[in-house]
Formats: C-alpha cells, sequence, structure tokens
C-alpha cells in the first residue's frame, strides 16, 4: 500500500503559494530548466525549437479570466466535471457531499448527500441525467440529477474507490480502487461484470475510450494500462521507462487515439498507445504529492491541468508551451474540466472552491469533437 | 477502435469455438442483433419483446405490446426503431429512444416476417399466413397505407395463341402460389420473396410488380437472408437444402443513386452457388445465417442439437458447434468480427451464445516484452549500453517531441473505418 495520502486529504502543512499573481508567463516558463531556452513566449520561440505543425491560427493564446468562484464545500474539493450537454458542472469533495451548480446561469442547484465518507471522484452518464460519485466509503452512488436521489449503490471493492468513468453509451460503469482492483459495473442492475486484478498498487484513474471498446487505467505503481471490454484482457501495458512515478490520472484524447496521463513526477504526458510511446510531456506545474486531474480543451487545442503550486496550467496540445496559468486559488488545484463545446473551464482543488473561468478571447473553434 | 492493439490471431478466428453462456428472458422464439451488435432483440412466446444488452448479458428494455408469440424482429439501420410481428395479426414499430409504441399495423392473418426498408424506418415488407404479402407504408401521421404484393411468378408472355390453354393451366397454378418469405436488398428498391411451390420473386418497391422469377425447388422456401453486404443470399427451403445465391448486381446499385431504367429478364436470373445439405442425415435445416462477412454460412437442424457452419466460397463444412442437449430453432451471427453466434432453445427458450475469447498475450503486461515462435539471438545496439548523464538524456528526449498530433480530429482512423465496413 502506498502512503499517498487520499486525493481529497487535507495537507499536513498550508503550502506557501509559490508565485504571486502578478507573475508573466514567460517568467514561469523560463524558470523550468527542461524547457528549451525562449526569448519570448510568441511564436518566433520556433526558431531553436522544430515546432513543424505550428499555423499561425494556432499562436492564438488562451485568455481564461476568473469569472466565478464558488465556496460551498465544506472541505477539500477533489474533483469537478461539466455534464456532457454542458448544462451542469458537479463537484464533490471531502465533505461527503456532491454539489451540482448550473453551467447556464452559474448558480448554485443542489447538494447530494449520502455518503459516509470522502468522495474522490465524480462522473456524468452521458444523457447528463444520472451522476456518479467514488468515495472512500467503498462505495460508488448512482443519482438521478433530477430528483438528487439516490438510485444504486455498487458496492464490491475492498478499499477506497479512487476513480470513476462511464461508457459512452452509459450502461457500464468502470472504477479504480485502492484495492488495486478494476471493476466494470452494470449501471442497470448494479451487479460487478468483471474484477480485474489490474495493478499492483492503488489505481489512480480509469476513462474509457469514445467508442467504448477500451478502459485505460493507471496506478501509484507506474503503469498505464489498457483493457479490452469485452473480454477483460490486458491490451497494452504504458510505462514511463527512466522515471517510473507514481501516476496519478489517465484519459483517452477525444479522438481516442492518444492518452494523457499525469505522474508525480510533475509532468504530463501524452502517449501514443499504439507506439507505447511518450509523445509530449508537458511541464511547468508542480505534481509531487497529490491526484491531480488534466483534461483537453476543445475549441483551442489545450492540455488544462492543475498544479500544486496553486495555479491552472494550460499548454499548447502541439508545442508542449504554457499557454496561460490562471491564477486564483488559495492551494492547491485537483481538479479540471472542460466545457464539451469549449470556451469555460472549472477547477477546484484543497481551498474548499470551485472556480470558474471564461475565455475572454476571441473562441475559434479548432478541431471537431466527437458527438 | 480497439481492432488495432487486438491480436491478429484471435481475430483472424472467423467462427466461435464453444458455448459459452446464455441469456434468459422468458421464453424466447426469435432474435435479432441490431446492426453495431451491442443489443440483441429477443421476442418472447408470450409475446413480450425483450432488448439483452450484450455487454453487460442483461435487460436492457422490456417492450408489451402483443399478446402471442413473436415471429420475427427486424431493426432499423439507425438502431432506434425496431419492428416486431407477432402470431396475433400485428406488427409493431417501436422507437427504442422512448420505448414507446410509435405505429401499430393490424393484418389479416397471422404475420410471417416482417422487415424494415433498410433506409426508411416507415416503410416494411410483411409475409403473411395464407395471405398475400403487404408492402406497409407509415409515412402518413395516423394513416397506415397497405398495399398488396404479387404473389405469382411473372411469366415471359408466350408467343403462340395455341399455348393459351397452358397459360390457363398456369394462371391457375399461380393462384394457388403464397408468399412465405419477404426481404429487401440492400438499397431497399427490390424485394425478394418466396413461395410456398419454391418460386423466387424480385419485386420493385416502387412500382410493387413482379420483374422475374426463378423457381429454385419444388418445396416450400421457409426464409431467405442477405449477407450484411447484400450481395449474397440464402434461401432455405423444406426440400432439406439451403441455396446460397449472387444476387444479381443490377439489384445492388447503391442507396440514393438513381437504379439503372433498362433491366432485362436475364440480367435478373438467379443462379445458385451453393447446395448445402447433409447427405448422411437428411436434415432438415430450421433456419439459417450468415456471417459478418459473408464468408461463412450457419444453420440450425431440425430435431437435432448441433449448428453447423459451412464456408461459403468453398461450401466446405468447418465447424459444427455442440452444446445445449435440445434443438435449436433461431440463430443469429454477431454484425462484427467478433465470432460470436446465438441461437434459440425451442424447449427452454433459452439463448444459447457461443463465442471464441481470446487467450490473454502475456507481452501485452510487460512493455518491453515481445512474444518470439523460437529463440532468437539478441544483437545489441552500436549505442545500447552507453552511458549519458541523465540530464542530457532528457533533454534530447524532450527535443524529440516534436511529431505533430492531433487528438481532437477523427481523420485517418484505419481501425475504426474497418469497424464500421
Amino acid at each position: 500500500m502506498s502512503t499517498t495520502p487520499p486525493r481529497h486529504s487535507s495537507p499536513p502543512f498550508k503550502r506557501p503559494r509559490l508565485s504571486s499573481p502578478s507573475n508573466s508567463h514567460s517568467n514561469r516558463l523560463t524558470s523550468s530548466p527542461l524547457q528549451p531556452p525562449r526569448s519570448s513566449h510568441t511564436t518566433t520561440a520556433g526558431l531553436n525549437y522544430p515546432d513543424r505543425d505550428r499555423s499561425p491560427l494556432r499562436s492564438q493564446r488562451p485568455e481564461y479570466e476568473l469569472a466565478y468562484t464558488f465556496k460551498g464545500h465544506k472541505g477539500g474539493v477533489s474533483s469537478v466535471k461539466f455534464s456532457p450537454d454542458g448544462k451542469w458542472i458537479a463537484s464533490c469533495s471531502a465533505d461527503k457531499t456532491v454539489k451540482i451548480w448550473s453551467a447556464v446561469t452559474f448558480t448554485y442547484e443542489q447538494t447530494i448527500q449520502g455518503h459516509t465518507a470522502g468522495i474522490n471522484d465524480v462522473d456524468w452518464a452521458p444523457d447528463s441525467k444520472v451522476l456518479a460519485s467514488a468515495s472512500d466509503d467503498k462505495t460508488i452512488r448512482l443519482w438521478d440529477l433530477q430528483s438528487g436521489k439516490q438510485i444504486l449503490v455498487l458496492t464490491g471493492h475492498h478499499n477506497y474507490v479512487y476513480s470513476i468513468s462511464f461508457s459512452p453509451i452509459g450502461n457500464t460503469l468502470a472504477s479504480g480502487s485502492y484495492d488495486e482492483a478494476l471493476r466494470v459495473w452494470d449501471v442497470r442492475t448494479g451487479s460487478c461484470l468483471r474484477t480485474l486484478p489490474a495493478h499492483s498498487d492503488p489505481i489512480s484513474g480509469v476513462h474509457f475510450n469514445p467508442d467504448g471498446t477500451m478502459i485505460v487505467s493507471c496506478s501509484h505503481d507506474g503503469l498505464i494500462r489498457i483493457w479490452d471490454t469485452a473480454t477483460g484482457q490486458c491490451l497494452k501495458t504504458l510505462v514511463e521507462q527512466d522515471e517510473n512515478a507514481p501516476v496519478t490520472g489517465v484519459r483517452f484524447s477525444p479522438n481516442g487515439k492518444y492518452l494523457l496521463a499525469g505522474t508525480k513526477d510533475s509532468a504530463f504526458r501524452l502517449w501514443d498507445y499504439m507506439r507505447g510511446k511518450c509523445l509530449k510531456t508537458y511541464l511547468g506545474h508542480r505534481n509531487e504529492k497529490f491526484s491531480i486531474f488534466s483534461t483537453f480543451v476543445v475549441g483551442g487545442g489545450w492540455v488544462v491541468g492543475g498544479s500544486e503550486d496553486s495555479d491552472v496550467f494550460l499548454w499548447d496540445v502541439g508545442t508542449k508551451e504554457v499557454v496561460q496559468t490562471l491564477v486564483g486559488h488559495e492551494d492547491v488545484v485537483l481538479g479540471v474540466s472542460a466545457h464539451p463545446k469549449g470556451g469555460i473551464i472549472a477547477s477546484c482543488g484543497l481551498d474548499g472552491t470551485m472556480r470558474v473561468w471564461i475565455d475572454k478571447g476571441k473562441m475559434r473553434p479548432r478541431g471537431r469533437v466527437k458527438d | 477502435m480497439n481492432l488495432s492493439l487486438l491480436d491478429p490471431f484471435a481475430l483472424a478466428q472467423e467462427y466461435p469455438e464453444s458455448l459459452k453462456y446464455q441469456l434468459k428472458s422468458g421464453h424466447s422464439t426469435c432474435i435479432r442483433f441490431n446492426w453495431k451488435g451491442d443489443l440483441l432483440a429477443s421476442g418472447r412466446l408470450d409475446g413480450v419483446v425483450v432488448l439483452f444488452d450484450m455487454e453487460t448479458r442483461s435487460l436492457a428494455r422490456i417492450l408489451r405490446g402483443h399478446v402471442r408469440q413473436i415471429q420475427s424482429l427486424s431493426w432499423s439501420s439507425s438502431g432506434r426503431y425496431l419492428l416486431s410481428a407477432s402470431q396475433d395479426w400485428l406488427a409493431v414499430l417501436w422507437d427504442l429512444e422512448t420505448g414507446s409504441r410509435l405505429r401499430t399495423v393490424r393484418f389479416n392473418s397471422p404475420v410471417y416476417i416482417a422487415e424494415l426498408h433498410p433506409h426508411d424506418h416507415l416503410t416494411f415488407v410483411a409475409s403473411l399466413f395464407e395471405d398475400s404479402p403487404s408492402l406497409v407504408s407509415l409515412h402518413h401521421p395516423t394513416k397506415t397505407a397497405k398495399h398488396t404484393l404479387p404473389s405469382a411468378p411473372h411469366r415471359p408472355a408466350s408467343d403462340s395463341a395455341s399455348e393459351g390453354e397452358i397459360d390457363e393451366k398456369l394462371a391457375a397454378q399461380d393462384s394457388k402460389q403464397l408468399t412465405t418469405a419477404t426481404v429487401f436488398t440492400a438499397n431497399g428498391a427490390y424485394i425478394i420473396a418466396g413461395t410456398n411451390k419454391g418460386w423466387i420473386n424480385i419485386i420493385s418497391t416502387s412500382t410493387r410488380e413482379v420483374l422475374s422469377s426463378t423457381r429454385l425447388t419444388n418445396g416450400c422456401i421457409t426464409y431467405i437472408r442477405l449477407t450484411m453486404s447484400g450481395r449474397d443470399m440464402v434461401v432455405n427451403a423444406n426440400d432439406r437444402i439451403l441455396r446460397t445465391l449472387h444476387v444479381p448486381p443490377v439489384l445492388c446499385h447503391p442507396h440514393n443513386s438513381t437504379p439503372p431504367t433498362d433491366i432485362t429478364v436475364s440480367d435478373l436470373e438467379l443462379e445458385v452457388e451453393h447446395k448445402f445439405s447433409d447427405v448422411v442425415n437428411r436434415l432438415l435445416w430450421n433456419h439459417c445465417a450468415f456471417s459478418s462477412t459473408g464468408d461463412h454460412l450457419l444453420a440450425s437442424t431440425y430435431k437435432n442439437h448441433d449448428i453447423y457452419i459451412w464456408e461459403r466460397s468453398l461450401g466446405t463444412l468447418v465447424k459444427i458447434l455442440e452444446g445445449p442437449k435440445e434443438e435449436l430453432g433461431v440463430v443469429e451471427w454477431h454484425p462484427t468480427p467478433r465470432p460470436l453466434v446465438a441461437a434459440v432453445g425451442l424447449e427452454t427458450g433459452l439463448v444459447f451464445v457461443w463465442a471464441k475469447e481470446a487467450d490473454q498475450r502475456w507481452s501485452a503486461l510487460a512493455p518491453d516484452f515481445e512474444e518470439v515462435e523460437e529463440n532468437v539471438e539478441y544483437i545489441e545496439r552500436e549505442d545500447e549500453f552507453d552511458i549519458h548523464p541523465k540530464e542530457e538524456v532528457k533533454r534530447r528526449r524532450m527535443w524529440a517531441e516534436d511529431e505533430p498530433v492531433d487528438v481532437f480530429g477523427m481523420e485517418g482512423d484505419g481501425a475504426h473505418i474497418l469497424y464500421m465496413s
């Protein structure tokens, strides 16, 4: 068993903020020893950096600004998720509650209670009507959004349930737990369809690919594994050879061709899982202790991730450049979520707040999303 | 999407090996996979239609609307609509998004087979018990337009008056022809109908006239099934022979393109490709189906427990699936490349599923390992054990990360295209 604390537990000491909000991006860029040196953050930096896929459109930077701060939770907020229809935001916390916020009017909607211990993760069913939450009380609970009532309790895990993911058609749910098993559940009956002894350390992340044929899981043992949904067999294992740092979260790219994984060596990596090759390493943030979420931002071509220095980082997917840092949180940022249509980012963290950032810049949609 | 990671040897396995599990909900009489293969519709003896989720193997939906045994089921290509036909003289079109009954059509006799138009869920063709087949259009929101289709074979006009007597005889015979099986071609422009006297009629959907007729056998034709591509078909008749035929290429023009106008009778000639029969036991075939690719044919046998699988192009028997100790009725092959076959037990009404589960590839669990057939002498690379400073290695690797990536677009996803086709 790893000594890593659960995602929501409060830190043993309050970490001083590493940088003042007045810091500019370029400061942070050059502060990383691994980033190639750059004169400025404009596109002329391409001189000493072979970024082939940069087009004039790409250089357009995001201009996210803090729009709302929600202070409802009485503990650290471990995860935040936009609903697939883009109308709601769900946040879950160490205070054993899930709170629903409107992503249209940006107001508080309701609090869902029932878990007997802190909650690690939430996920929306594809119809945006059902919500699942994974908790330290070893259960996963399914909730009806309309009534706020509990639909099902999925019991079976022997330890904290850490991460959950609905399948794209919403008939099954995958969960990863501290008991080192990956379970697949039938959402209609609540029965466990499969238990996969997937890893040798707590599982920190699970995610379905867009057509539901594969599940990816990651663990503190440093491995990322891809499973065939139909047979339950392992199809591929990925490992970062030199680092072998605990993996704290993983997800498929919107088109299902790549994986984005966060590791405790303060890096998010983009993997081509077919070739078993790491294509991009996103650096600049700090992640040594907590499980921090990262995701893709539609409409910009950004990767967004939290950081232990209480900022939210946005990287360009292709150039790995930090394009913006969102400053506002007062403690570790754990969860990030991007609006399915783009232009809005939600973040949450140990300071007990959930924050919404809106892109004030001219939005130009880049790339399609799978419906 | 997972195809590119799957073991190619497991994919090459084209037919299932052994009985894996069974699905139970009442007494099933007829089953049908949707086009994606994630749902299996099952019609029951008590008239209830249930949908099994093939992934969770549990019930996804229960549809109540019939009071007698379900005879046939047909999915729309989108997977949203399901047509069920029953011995209670009704055909019901279900909207599965809401689980509601969209339309109910009453006939004047029990329905044998009702099949939806492949591109229009508001049109279907039904073959009826001792009645003329019907082409039904539900385009009007309330009214149901039923068009009777002819059953009499198309006979070329005779050239001399002296044969009038024979013509009369034929006409008398033709009036006894009853259509027992109907199916749309892949583009929906034509209907292939089989009669109780062993004739196959090709009927135009638009003019509702018989374009050509071929006599395959003397026996009654009980079932016609097309491959997913629509280029081949299998005909089951009660003369104990399954026949595979090529659908005439003129009938296979793509949907939405204009059909060829100058079709001659010779274009529509049907030629039997293979005949499949059990020469030893003289078994009667209960039901038959094609594999997803159309390369294999399977059939359940009358008063026997086995399912036969043939390789279609060569006509050879490749596998006899053994399973439950009971006679099997309707058989279905999963519409994806997965080797999976489902069949209904006539006595118990259970749905039996045969599958082939690939073994775990151990190399998948360890990224550095590769499975080899025999020992290989390892030749190290020139620089394999060179020692570089860690920072230097890291920097080099970071600089090598210059590949363009597209995390949003779906273009060029070969595996995905393979899955869809």
